[in-house]
């Protein structure tokens, strides 16, 4: 963490935007709405009052060296604020110029575009909009006999370096992801995209937190019906304080109740360009690392970013691993458990005879040896996400010896359903947003299949399957993309197609203008 | 009445799953070694009939065949077909649902009691069909591939098996033995995606009706033909004869290196799954009859107690395994004939009546004006 | 929330556990309570069947073994002396990795239907298990324990089934094949024979030999060597070995040549009132052993070994057909049925007679052997003079 003074070794962290966050303020059953009054003492004694119990918030009275009648108060909340700024720029300047010499018809304007070294001031009339840029961070000049207090922006920025997404590292792509500050998080989105067509458009949600959510799309591509259904389900949320993004993503969602997320949610700038020139509306915001982006597909929970920075083969590839992965995380453990307990004839038969030495003696039936083998394992798993990474060491020797070894060799567990287990676990590890997807789905499966063997587990994937073809995020088919066999269709979804192949933009997203890039971009380099 | 629209692709996905289901069975005995051909015939035999089907949908695009009725005869008259053929479906949809049921409790469950599976099966139908048909369309077209990829897998991996005197000497038994299974193919597997006309409306600008009934009919009937011939080049027409799930024995038979075999239960949830997609357009069909002649604003609140009027209904209809292979042996050719060809013929010529009028009347009024 | 719907969830839910655990078990069945049956054989002592199986039974503790133990028990029909093991074993015997059946000779001459009804019938069973005669005295001496060799004798057994093609001296016995051959008209079955011989002290069970079916009795056997003509003439032979002495110079050489492949062609061919059977094989193959010296593998060398061989080529098919018409009047070649399939009409006719037909009918054979290659020797061994 920086304080906003101290030496800085990256450019980056020093953000000075011009952004206008008084655009769209909401109507608070407070008098606040009253205007503000000429008499300095009574505009203060009301914020006083209105902030009672706060002692963040300072109040500094100030005269000036040339006219004594000159009262005025600065009003700023303590940390929030550049010190050294509003000493050398405000706090002298004010005591130190002749304001006797200024007229007073035009005092407050003269002031504010003479006397204040500060490239943002503006005024403003009433107590709400003064309270919110208080606790924006900027500071308030009231000067005693106008009615119009001054806002200075001073803000000091305490925020987090910009470093790579712990969960989105990339081997090959840049290394810049987003920070809990969200004016810096829309400079690194516009330094990529420097299209006047990338619009900002800014709401304002959260009935206390009144935190600023940012909506960016590109206006020729978006669908303008997307995006107005998008901003009625924003308009409609009502929260106490927007803690983070998932407040929105569970606000908004098509399907409130489904365990599959159809918000797709990012750290990194280069994916918010990406979707965002594909005709996708993208949430940023304050306060959060985290954006969203909607529409989102199913097949996009197995992409990465790093898909598109390497080879296409090789993306390709790991694309259908991961595809994979979830089936196998999803179904082994249930599949396992039919061809046990239900289908032994399905099993050939020197494997079976290995399952049959190795269950000899094992206490529990399959079924709920498999059942407590996921569940300690899913044990295993939580413990270590939420411990210091100094205990780790002591986690894994219990997790894998006393959990894994013992328990076969004190013939608690049969050693096949280890293998299964520890093949669930990895699979299930490989894309982590859906892990909680994959937990109750698996268990499910194996609570269907128990009951009717195979033919359970073909309803279960019946209504799993039905579940997932019928939800919709803003609109578009969740499960777009599969089913299909067109190369259009497929060309960024399961597999990723090179560069020069994907010439449009997806279908779905009903962009205004679908084509990408000229459709023989890649003849013009072969002729090299 | 609110229209889901379905692709031209996920209709036909529908369609073919639907005649992939009926494979389950080897019916058709008589003609042994020549059932191959009857299907055949049964597939050229059906081509006109679809043609008409698509023709009542030209006529009317965007209609469902109750609304079809609707328009072109009395309302009464329109109301008691509507039952019929509501009805109709709806047995259709338990006969399909004891047969699977049937298959789980032979071949793997015997010691389950029936309702289990039952109740199971009810339930995933009800929530398929409450989520509607255009879900149901989707969820077909992705488990078409998987499903007719592993079907031609298996049928190849069975060539090993395969001998090809099994097919001779042909038309050994006289042709008779031949149409009459024909006949049987024809309203059995077939004639039974009249069902669609009421299942799904097409669109006069998303769907060709023509093109989907044409490949439906050329993938689906193509598939049953290579199943059939699979199952008679692999047991030969007197072992087809002895089993009641010919396909399920003719896949346990693979045995390929030591690895490659016992794969039958993959032939198992491809009826399951196509068994599954047969059910719930029948009782989509149903539904909407029912919501039709009732006026109803929707049919997804009734779903759920027609779905367990299923479960009941399935259970009292057949008594056991012999009792459908009797059936559809002998009695589902007379059973069908009026909803798949007589009540069909009647609405499209009422259709190409009222049609011709309504050009007639349009061209004077535009003449006039 | 949506409170009917939340019931409807729970009540779903309800549903789901009460069949999980209340339900017991129907069908779950954990796979140690089951005795994993690897063979069985059959035997019929005083109008009750008696049957020998042979179990997966898993020896030692931690480092354990895979072996094999012997039950038997006793029944009116197959399937009560089936579920009879249960008072002896305390688990149900599970026939689904069953591989072998052995009918004892008693059996197959009073008939196979009472034993395969149950083996076709039943869900459990597959049908690829293969069923063999045992020309011992009874079936259940074939699992005869301990084996020298074999942890587990019918899955070695079995093992001598897949790799039959390199010897081809057993016909294929698998279930499914042999109700279609008891089901197709204008052929007979025939079955594998298991025995037992002596080998270092000890006696070892094999397959050697056909037994020869009309309908579904047993009527008697043909050697091995006679078994692999047979397969000639069905044209299963996949590969195996053809030995012949050859005159050379007066001096027999015994040669021997490996079967690279073999395609049969039987066509009926009627000859005014008779039917005449017209074999012809073409075999290719190649010199496997010369024993002996001097032997021309040149290009008309070859031909000429070709020759000799293809004389007793149809010498022995000719020999075997009037053997098998002569002593058993089975149609084990499946005559008939190329006469159905060539001729229908004339079938249709003849079916009813075609057992006192098929002792008469005539047989032409014609042969072909192509030497393809001399494997790594040019000559054979030269021995200075």
């Amino acid at each position: 963490m920086f304080k906003g003074k101290e030496p800085m070794s990256n450019e980056q962290e020093k953000v000075t935007g011009t952004e206008d966050f008084q655009s769209s303020t909401v109507a608070d059953p407070y008098d606040l709405m009253k205007p503000l009054s000429t008499s300095i003492d009574e505009n203060i004694n009301r914020m006083k009052d209105t902030l009672k119990g706060d002692n963040t918030v300072i109040y500094r009275w100030m005269g000036n060296k040339h006219m004594d009648s000159f009262r005025a108060c600065l009003v700023f909340i303590y940390g929030m604020v550049d010190n050294e700024d509003i000493n050398d720029n405000l706090v002298t300047p004010i005591m130190q110029a002749d304001l006797s010499e200024l007229p007073q018809d035009t005092f407050l304007e003269r002031v504010m575009n003479t006397i204040i070294n500060n490239m943002d001031v503006k005024r403003c009339l009433y107590m709400d909009t003064v309270l919110q840029s208080l606790f924006q961070g900027e500071t308030l000049l009231f000067i005693d006999g106008q009615e119009q207090a001054l806002i200075i922006r001073s803000k000091a920025l305490l925020l987090r370096q910009i470093t790579e997404p712990e969960f989105e590292k990339v081997m090959e792509g840049p290394r810049e992801g987003f920070n809990e500050y969200l004016a810096v998080n829309l400079s690194l989105v516009r330094r990529k995209l420097k299209s006047p067509d990338l619009k900002f458009k800014f709401k304002v949600l959260g009935r206390h937190s009144r935190t600023n959510v940012c909506l960016c799309y590109m206006e020729t591509l978006v669908n303008d019906k997307v995006l107005g259904e998008l901003e009625n389900r924003l308009d409609k949320i009502d929260v106490d304080a927007m803690t983070g993004s998932n407040v929105i993503a569970e606000n908004i969602k098509d399907a409130p109740l489904s365990v599959f997320a159809t918000i797709g949610s990012t750290e990194r700038p280069d994916v918010v360009v990406s979707k965002v020139m594909e005709g996708r509306i993208v949430l940023i915001i304050d306060g959060t690392s985290k954006a969203l982006w909607l529409p989102f597909i199913f097949l996009e929970n197995f992409h990465t970013a790093e898909d598109y920075y390497t080879e296409f083969y090789f993306s390709s590839i790991n694309r259908l691993l991961r595809i994979i992965s979830a089936a196998i995380t999803v179904t082994a453990p249930a599949v396992y458990l039919a061809a046990l307990t239900y289908h032994q004839e399905m099993i050939p038969t020197t494997l079976l005879v290995s399952i049959y030495s190795a269950r000899q003696g094992v206490p529990f039936p399959a079924v709920l040896e498999v059942l407590l083998l996921m569940f300690s394992f899913d044990l295993v798993r939580e413990a270590s996400a939420r411990i210091p990474s100094a205990m780790g060491q002591s986690l894994s020797i219990v997790g894998t010896l006393i959990l894994g070894q013992a328990a076969v060799e004190a013939k608690f567990f049969s050693s096949l359903v280890v293998i299964i287990a520890a093949l669930t676990g990895i699979t299930g590890l490989m894309v982590p947003k859906l892990k909680g997807v994959y937990i109750i789905i698996r268990t499910l499966l194996i609570l269907v299949t128990s009951i009717l063997g195979l033919y359970g587990f073909a309803f279960g994937i019946i209504v799993l399957f039905i579940h997932l073809f019928s939800i919709r995020s803003l609109g578009v088919p969740y499960m777009m993309g599969i089913g299909s066999i067109k190369p259009e269709d497929i060309k960024d979804t399961v597999v990723r197609a090179p560069w020069w192949y994907m010439n449009t933009r997806p279908k779905m997203f009903m962009g205004k203008e679908s084509r990408r890039q000229s459709m023989d971009s890649r003849k013009g380099k072969s002729r090299l | 009445m609110n229209k889901e629209v379905s692709s031209d692709r996920q209709i036909i996905s529908m369609m073919t799953l639907y005649l992939l289901g009926n494979t389950l069975f080897g019916i058709g005995h008589m003609a042994k070694q020549d059932v191959w051909v009857s299907v055949l015939i049964s597939i050229s035999l059906i081509a006109p009939v679809y043609a008409l089907y698509a023709r009542i949908i030209t006529l009317y695009p965007g209609y469902y065949l109750f609304e079809i009725m609707d328009e072109v005869f009395t309302p009464i008259i329109s109301r008691l077909l509507t039952f019929f053929f509501s009805f109709y479906y709806f047995l259709t949809a338990a006969a399909i649902t004891r047969t699977f049921s049937e298959f789980i409790h032979i071949d793997a469950l015997p010691e389950t009691p029936d309702i289990v599976s039952l109740v199971m099966m009810g339930l995933v139908i009800i929530y398929a069909i409450k989520n509607g048909m255009e879900v149901l369309g989707r969820w077909a077209q992705l488990f078409n591939y998987i499903l007719l990829g592993v079907v031609f897998a298996v049928s190849i991996l069975s060539l090993t098996n395969a001998n090809l005197e099994n097919l001779r000497p042909l038309l050994y038994n006289d042709i008779k033995p031949v149409l009459q299974v024909a006949i049987q193919g024809f309203f059995f597997s077939f004639g039974e995606l009249v069902v669609f006309l009421s299942a799904v409306s097409f669109s006069k600008d998303r769907n060709k009706p023509y093109r989907v009934y044409f490949y439906s009919l050329l993938i689906g009937g193509g598939f049953v033909v290579l199943v059939v011939l699979r199952n008679l080049l692999v047991l030969g027409p007197q072992l087809v004869e002895q089993t009641h799930f010919t396909s399920y024995n003719v896949v346990g038979l693979i045995r390929i290196g030591k690895f490659l075999q016992r794969i039958e239960s993959s032939v198992a949830m491809v009826f399951i799954l196509a068994g599954f997609i047969k059910t719930a357009v029948c009782m989509f069909a149903a539904l909407k009859g029912f919501q039709h002649i009732f006026r109803l604003e929707h049919y997804r609140p009734v779903a759920a107690p027609f779905g367990l009027l299923l479960i009941i209904t399935c259970r009292l209809i057949f008594k056991d395994m012999m009792q459908i292979v009797d059936f559809l042996n002998y009695y589902n050719a007379f059973y069908s004939f009026p909803f798949q060809l007589l009540l069909p013929v009647a609405v499209w010529i009422a259709a190409e009546i009222k049609h011709k009028k309504k050009i007639q009347v349009t061209s004077a009024t535009s003449s006039e004006g | 929330m949506n409170y009917k719907r939340v019931c409807c969830l729970w009540l779903i839910f309800i549903y789901l556990f009460t069949f999980i655990f209340l339900s017991g078990c129907w069908n779950y069945r954990e796979i140690e309570d089951l005795s994993i049956v690897t063979g069985a054989a059959v035997d019929k002592e005083d109008d009750q069947f008696r049957l020998t199986v042979e179990i997966v039974n898993i020896e030692g503790g931690s480092n354990a073994k895979v072996a094999s133990s012997i039950i038997t028990s006793y029944g009116a029909t197959m399937f009560e002396a089936s579920r009879n093991a249960i008072n002896i074993l305390g688990k149900r015997l599970y026939w689904s990795h069953t591989t072998l059946i052995v009918l004892s000779e008693q059996i197959a001459k009073e008939g196979l239907v009472p034993v395969l009804d149950w083996l076709a019938r039943d869900p459990e069973i597959r049908q690829t298990l293969n069923i063999v005669v045992s020309k011992e005295k009874t079936a259940h001496e074939i699992f005869h324990l301990p084996h020298p060799v074999f942890n587990v004798i019918s899955f070695d057994l079995d093992n001598i089934f897949q790799n039959q093609g390199s010897v081809s001296k057993t016909p294929d016995g698998e279930e499914w094949k042999v109700l279609k051959n008891l089901a197709t008209p204008g052929l007979d079955l025939v079955l594998p024979v298991a025995l037992l011989f002596m080998s270092e002290g000890q006696l070892i069970p094999t397959f050697s030999g056909t037994a020869v079916f009309k309908k579904d009795r047993l009527k008697g056997y043909l050697s091995p060597d006679e078994t692999r003509i047979f397969m000639f003439i069905k044209d299963e032979i996949k590969t195996g070995l053809l030995t012949n002495n050859v005159i050379q110079e007066d001096v027999p050489v015994k040669v021997t040549l490996e079967i690279i492949d073999n395609k049969t062609k039987m066509k009926p061919v009627i000859k005014g009132e008779n039917i005449v059977m017209r074999i012809s094989t073409i075999t290719n193959v190649s010199i496997a052993e010369i024993e002996g010296r001097a032997l021309d593998t040149g290009e008309e060398g070859s031909m000429e070994l070709a020759g000799q061989f293809e004389d007793m080529l149809q010498e022995d098919i000719k020999n075997l057909v009037m053997h098998v018409q002569k002593e058993f009047g089975c149609d084990i070649f499946g005559f008939g049925n190329a006469i159905r399939m060539e001729y229908p009409d004339v079938w249709k006719e003849i079916e009813s007679d075609w057992d006192r037909l098929f002792q008469s009918i005539e047989v032409v054979t014609e042969s072909q052997v192509h030497i393809e290659n001399t494997a790594l020797s040019s000559k054979p061994i030269i021995v200075r003079d």
